[in-house]
């Protein structure tokens, strides 16, 4: 494993490790005051889903650096920054909870994961041409 | 290959390094940036503020507070209401010293579901009101018809949609300009219309503890003193009966509110300054000590001919990159939380947070940038100096 | 008249004569070797031949001019335009390839050119290498490089200390045979060395003793 793999892996792997737990936890989205779900509750499981997705794409692309993986991880990021509000609607409010801080969240760390996986990705890449060319 | 590319060069060469001194630089730049913005967010809030409550006093039923703060209101956006009698404004308007007088009805939205907050709704006499008129005159030429109203820009309906307010459908016809108060929130209206929302609130069995017709009440009344007679008119305000009121000085909000910025705005500063001191010092330590490994590079390039001002030069040079790219993502960064989280910002410092416009956020940036790049430039001045300083001779002598 | 003209030159640091009144004159196209014990002034020597540093008494021509009176600024022109260095220790840029540390030193004299600095390192017989960093060089390659980014500018002189001091006795041969070819085809090299066979291989040798010239042996067989 190369320093700079480890590196990044860890950055992309906690970023997604952050928006998972975040989605269940500090930055969930409303709910209602009998704790069934609202119509942002959906947002919750996907946000989980890709935060756990990219943690998982992240250590895998550590161990073995692969220019697919770290491809998906930053499709993940950018999935997830648009999650909240354009792919699943999510409370008109902007005084609401998923508005002031899962959609801002999620955008955020999204945004943060798709720039990083893609500068990992384009150093896997130049590193492989230069193998190559080598 | 020239000379002026070594600086680049030698920095992708060696990311972990060059990474490193960027994370110090991007400490720089996050902490003035993000530090600048919310304090002139703050200093901004403050003004709209000051221009909202443009009344020398606010009169407010005595049993007010027990209710909600009417501070509260203003500032942070809590719901609430509290009525008394609209012969009080004509009792006010009577008293000596008034210069001008308008009364505001106060009334909150439900829930409608579990997306949504309650609004609180805000009416107002266009012919007598003095605070929110010159505001919605910034968006509205028209006057407000019945059952239309004008959202706080914080609402999330937009214009043209309807707001189901007690079962009442109200037509947005304006969207306010952001004030960074908890007025952002609300929803605007003539008397009429209010009287109407609350008559409906009132045949939905909404408990709002008005005796009588609810056209004839009231909630606050605004009042401007004429110059050199607020401080009398207050005290016989306070003297009056039936109801009894509150009277709320506009200035007494402000400066609760100015002290409060004053007091955020100084730890920030003083996070500033501690974050800048220990990375510059840093920095400098940084440069240093990567300069004296760097000796040996330097006498070579001496040695094939540079002059001790180029030497210096590309110390300085790689400096400067560091500096710019560390800056310019230390800004990104800055934008990329203050953006999105600017409601979350504003409703944990419970203070008016009004974010400048883009203009203004690009002086800033660039202002950042300056200083960051001058601060990288000055940590790396005593190793440029040290180094195009280099003993040619001695170094060049020195074991591998 | 000689291309290096040496005369009465005395260094002293403090109490230490690190050169005592040594005069020596070098013609153009000679190859002199400069031997000596540690601290016999060898080094000394160089680094004034070099201009990088200045004695603190006589005078050093080259080329016409007495540069002990030189400023700084003037010191580093001439050594830029009259002299190729070599060192013991290569001293190369390490994050740039071997042929971007030639066309630094090109840059300093006239310009850049990638296909002439190819060709330097084509004649030190390290074309392929070419794209490689030093970190991928072996010592010899190294100072195979270093060899070509001396000869770059066409100079003067070639001032060359201690050249094969870390090399192995088949890297030694490379660069004694280099030098002989600048030698043919003109180049006056000046060689600080304390090894027998590199002095052997130069057509005159100059023993220093603690700072004095002692002796000046003609090598009856240069050229064999």
């Amino acid at each position: 494993m190369k320093k700079r793999d480890i590196a990044f892996g860890l950055i992309v792997g906690i970023l997604g490790l952050v928006l998972a737990v975040g989605a269940q936890t500090f930055a969930r989205p409303c709910v209602h005051a009998d704790g069934s779900a609202a119509v942002c509750a959906t947002v919750k499981t996907w946000l989980t889903v890709e935060g756990g997705l990219i943690a998982v794409l992240s250590g895998l692309s550590m161990i073995r650096p692969n220019a697919v993986t770290q491809g998906i991880a930053a499709a993940g990021g950018l999935l997830a920054a648009l999650t909240p509000g354009l792919l699943i609607p999510i409370c008109k409010s902007d005084m609401m909870a998923c508005q002031r801080v899962t959609r801002p969240t999620a955008l955020v760390i999204g945004i943060l994961v798709g720039i990083v996986s893609l500068w990992w990705l384009a150093l896997t890449l130049t590193a492989k041409r230069r193998e190559a060319r080598s | 290959m020239t000379p002026h590319k070594l600086p680049l060069r030698n920095l992708l060469r060696r990311p972990g390094r060059t990474a490193a001194l960027t994370v110090l630089v991007v400490f720089l730049a996050l902490s003035l940036f993000a530090g600048s913005v919310i304090v002139m967010s703050l200093n901004s809030g403050l003004g709209s503020l000051e221009n909202r409550l443009g009344a020398d006093l606010i009169v407010v039923p005595a049993t007010a507070r027990g209710k909600v703060d009417p501070e509260k209101i203003w500032l942070q956006g809590t719901t609430g209401y509290y009525y008394m009698s609209a012969s009080k404004l004509e009792e006010i308007r009577g008293m000596q010293g008034v210069a001008q007088a308008s009364a505001q009805v106060y009334l909150a939205s439900l829930r409608a579901d579990c997306c949504s907050m309650p609004i609180q709704v805000i009416g107002f006499d266009p012919e007598t009101d003095f605070t929110i008129r010159p505001w919605i005159g910034e968006r509205l030429k028209a006057d407000l018809g019945p059952l239309e109203v004008v959202v706080g820009s914080r609402v999330s309906a937009g214009v043209n949609e309807t707001i189901r307010i007690y079962g009442e459908s109200c037509l947005v016809i304006a969207r306010l300009a952001p004030t960074g108060t908890g007025l952002d929130t609300a929803v605007y209206c003539t008397m009429d219309t209010m009287a109407a929302l609350l008559q409906a609130a009132r045949d939905l069995n909404h408990e709002l503890k008005i005796d009588g017709d609810p056209a004839r009440v009231v909630s606050a009344i605004y009042v401007k003193a004429v110059p050199g007679e607020a401080d009398r008119l207050e005290t016989a305000i306070r003297q009056t009966r039936n109801p009894k009121v509150t009277v709320i000085r506009a200035r007494t909000v402000t400066s609760d509110v100015e002290r409060s910025l004053g007091g955020v705005a100084h730890t920030i500063t003083v996070l500033i300054v501690c974050v800048w001191i220990l990375a510059l010092i840093l920095l400098t330590a940084a440069f240093l000590l990567l300069g004296g490994e760097r000796r040996r590079e330097f006498a070579a390039l001496r040695a094939l001919g540079m002059s001790r001002g180029g030497l210096a030069g590309i110390a300085l040079k790689e400096a400067l990159l560091v500096s710019l790219f560390g800056g310019l993502i230390g800004i990104g960064l800055a934008l990329l939380f203050l953006l999105p989280f600017s409601g979350l910002i504003e409703s944990a410092l419970g203070l008016p947070f009004l974010q400048p416009g883009w203009q203004t956020m690009l002086i800033l940036a660039a202002g950042t940038l300056l200083a960051v790049c001058a601060a990288g430039s000055m940590a790396s001045v005593f190793s440029a100096r040290r180094l195009s300083r280099v003993d040619i001779s001695t170094i060049m002598r020195e074991g591998a | 008249m000689s291309l290096l003209d040496i005369r009465h030159v005395s260094k002293i640091y403090g109490e230490l004569r690190a050169l005592d009144d040594v005069s020596l004159k070098v013609e153009q196209g000679e190859w002199v070797a400069i031997m000596g014990p540690s601290g016999s002034g060898k080094s000394t020597m160089m680094n004034i031949i070099g201009c990088m540093d200045k004695p603190t008494k006589g005078e050093v021509i080259l080329d016409g001019t007495d540069i002990a009176r030189e400023s700084s600024k003037r010191l580093t022109d001439i050594r830029r335009d009259k002299i190729g260095l070599i060192f013991q220790q290569f001293h190369m840029v390490n994050y740039l390839t071997a042929v971007e540390n030639v066309m630094v030193s090109q840059y300093y004299h006239s310009m850049p050119d990638e296909a002439e600095a190819l060709e330097a390192l084509d004649r030190v017989g390290l074309r392929e290498r070419a794209r490689h960093l030093p970190s991928q060089l072996s010592g010899g390659e190294q100072q195979r490089v270093c060899v070509a980014r001396a000869l770059i500018n066409h100079p003067e002189i070639i001032l060359a200390d201690e050249p094969t001091g870390n090399l192995d006795e088949t890297n030694e041969n490379i660069v004694l045979d280099l030098f002989r070819q600048l030698h043919n085809e003109g180049t006056t090299l000046i060689v600080v060395t304390h090894d027998p066979e590199v002095a052997d291989a130069a057509q005159r040798t100059i023993v220093l003793e603690h700072g004095r010239l002692v002796r000046e042996v003609i090598n009856e067989h240069f050229g064999e």
